[in-house]
């Protein structure tokens, strides 16, 4: 089979035997080489399971989202055009886990949102509905402008690289994902829906896409941990963002979460070089710091000053 | 073979997408806003991309690309989400402005689709790093540092893969001194740490000649994108060199000759992070313009329209 042939085919049936044949073909190979407790929903990779992702990839990816149209479009060889198949296939494959992952992070969300004191459960529309108590604001469904802010704020939040077979990694400690869901609350006065949480998650691991899967391919060394340089790092940490304002707090949880200088300027109301200046004093400050410590103290140092200035974000009040 | 009932049930429902700016002819008019598929230059071997061209050259035969990819969860801050109304293509694209190359015109091999007005624009505005009416809505996720995003790795291949594509055109209009922006690696500082961001008092320098009195010229962006994190964002600014690895990029060959390559390639990766956004450019000779600023050392400059220059030292 040559991509002429096969381009004859996509024109006349869409998808006929002999793409069928190369999806299936492309799925076998691919899973294979995961685990299945992880990617497969299943204990191991028998063929309705392996079916089952064909028809994921096909109804999905390829119908679905058109992707049968970009396979055509951009391979001028047949060995291209496998490529990129493989490519939809690693992709579903990638999307069944976050799915599995985000729910397991939700399961966690209602568990320590019911728990809070703070937090108020009501209902909206037959669902749940969580909002900080002291709020009193009326629930509007998020936009995608107030989904996009928190995901950009809670991405500094420091999560945890998930290992191999690892059906549904933590992602986040318990400490961190309290702040977590505290910045969302904060973001969202009038309430939350576990809909509206499965959305910003979802984002959040955006980049768990097109890497976890090379990631899980490899094995993960374990780290013998310098638990006494860990907690003087973290203990240095926590001292400097005491002692920062609100708005330079603000201004390295930009800089963590990657914004642009201008943006940042905006969120704390001051010029964009008047951010450039107070960022670098601020870095020179952290880079200082993180001389000395070895590199598992300046992981540390940075996850605390992350975790840190996501808290006190959430009870400064975010901008 | 069996072909199962659910797959002729899904076929039977599929409409087929379609191309209204589709064209494949020997020799494309090729205009901003397209979006086309390229191909190598004779001995390269990359297989073909898809990128929305955002700048032509009909002088010099190439043009400005950034490349055109329906994994959208690449798609970083300076990065354009497009729905099919925006692009005339069946299905969503993300278009990766920051990684853009220069290509020939004989790369083309075909047009797939065309951006609308504002989708130009906002790729445009992802290059130089501006504000345009939809960065919010139709961004992606903006990209962390290598140890907090996952996408970093893909990101090299697909940068890497692109400047494959482009390496007959980078080399070339280096070699034929083609006159395209670059900033004499002398106008930067040397002294300290060239990596701990003391060129920010050089932008400084040039964004506030910027300011006076220019329409256009070095955007805040600029200073954004190589500012700070010097390294990584020097790299993030111009694509010809991306290499968020760390690896060595193939420097252009007429300055192959300098004393110290380690330190100059970082000095060209610097002065090509200005240059690639397209606000300035150095150019020789004695001639002098206005405004004329002095660094902190006496050095002079002289900021012309996306032209500085250095004048004496």
């Amino acid at each position: 089979m040559n991509l002429t042939d096969l381009r004859h085919e996509y024109q006349n049936e869409t998808i006929g035997p002999s793409i069928l044949a190369l999806v299936r073909r492309a799925c076998a190979s691919r899973a294979r080489r995961y685990p299945p407790n992880v990617y497969a929903r299943s204990a191991l990779w028998n063929d309705d399971v392996i079916e089952d992702l064909v028809q994921d990839v096909i109804t999905d990816r390829l119908l679905g989202e058109r992707q049968i149209d970009y396979l055509f479009d951009v391979a001028r060889t047949i060995d291209a055009w496998r490529a990129l198949l493989d490519r939809q296939v690693r992709i579903t494959l990638a999307r069944r886990r976050v799915r599995t992952v985000v729910d397991n992070l939700l399961d966690r969300a209602k568990s320590l949102l019911d728990s809070d004191d703070s937090v108020q459960r009501s209902v909206f529309s037959k669902r749940a509905l969580y909002s900080l108590r002291e709020s009193g604001a009326t629930y509007l469904p998020l936009t995608d402008e107030v989904i996009r802010r928190v995901v950009e704020d809670v991405r500094v939040v420091p999560r945890q690289t998930p290992g191999r077979g690892e059906r549904a990694p933590m992602v986040y400690s318990k400490r961190n994902f309290v702040a977590l869901l505290r910045v969302v609350l904060r973001h969202a006065p009038g309430g939350v829906t576990i809909r509206d949480l499965g959305r910003i998650l979802e984002l959040v691991l955006t980049d768990w896409i097109p890497a976890v899967l090379e990631q899980d391919e490899g094995s993960v060394g374990m780290v013998v941990e310098d638990l006494g340089e860990i907690g003087s790092a973290r203990e240095v940490a926590r001292q400097m963002v005491a002692g920062w304002s609100v708005d330079e707090a603000r201004i390295v949880r930009g800089l963590l979460a990657g914004l642009p200088y201008i943006e940042i300027a905006r969120r704390v109301s001051v010029s964009r070089p008047t951010v450039i200046k107070r960022q670098r004093v601020l870095m020179d400050g952290l880079r200082v710091a993180a001389e000395e410590f070895g590199e598992i103290g300046q992981k540390a140092l940075i996850d605390e000053v992350a975790t840190s200035v996501v808290e006190r974000g959430a009870s400064d009040g975010l901008s | 073979m069996d072909f199962p009932d659910w797959l002729a049930a899904t076929v039977g429902e599929w409409v087929s997408g379609t191309y209204p700016f589709r064209e494949k002819e020997e020799s494309l008019d090729i205009l901003e806003g397209d979006i086309l598929l390229v191909g190598a230059m004779e001995g390269y071997a990359p297989e073909h991309r898809m990128v929305a061209i955002f700048d032509v050259d009909e002088k010099r035969r190439l043009f400005l690309g950034a490349p055109v990819t329906t994994d959208v969860s690449l798609a970083t801050a300076d990065s354009v989400i497009l729905t099919p109304d925006y692009t005339g293509l069946p299905y969503q694209v993300a278009v990766l402005s920051g990684l853009a190359v220069y290509l020939w015109f004989v790369q083309a091999d075909e047009r797939l689709g065309a951006l609308t007005e504002e989708a130009l624009e906002a790729v445009w505005a992802g290059y130089y790093g501006a504000e345009d009416p939809f960065q919010s809505s139709h961004r992606g996720i903006p990209l962390q540092e290598p140890g907090m995003d996952l996408r970093w790795a893909e990101l090299d291949a697909e940068s890497s893969h692109i400047r494959e594509l482009a390496r007959d055109c980078t080399d070339k209009r280096w070699d034929e001194d083609l006159h395209l922006p670059f900033v004499a690696p002398r106008l930067l500082p040397v002294s300290g740490d060239s990596r701990n961001g003391s060129h920010a008092e050089v932008l400084d320098i040039l964004e506030e000649a910027t300011r006076e009195g220019r329409t256009r010229g070095f955007s805040p962006s600029c200073v954004e994108q190589v500012a700070g994190t010097l390294d990584r964002r020097i790299l993030r600014a111009y694509p010809n060199l991306f290499q968020p690895m760390g690896q060595t990029a193939t420097p252009p060959t007429a300055r192959k000759d300098q004393d110290d390559p380690g330190d100059w390639l970082f000095k060209l990766t610097m002065a090509d992070a200005l240059a690639g956004a397209g606000f300035v450019k150095v150019i020789g000779g004695d001639d002098h313009s206005e405004p004329t600023r002095f660094d902190s050392n006496g050095r002079r400059y002289e900021f012309l329209y996306e032209t500085v220059k250095e004048t004496s030292v």
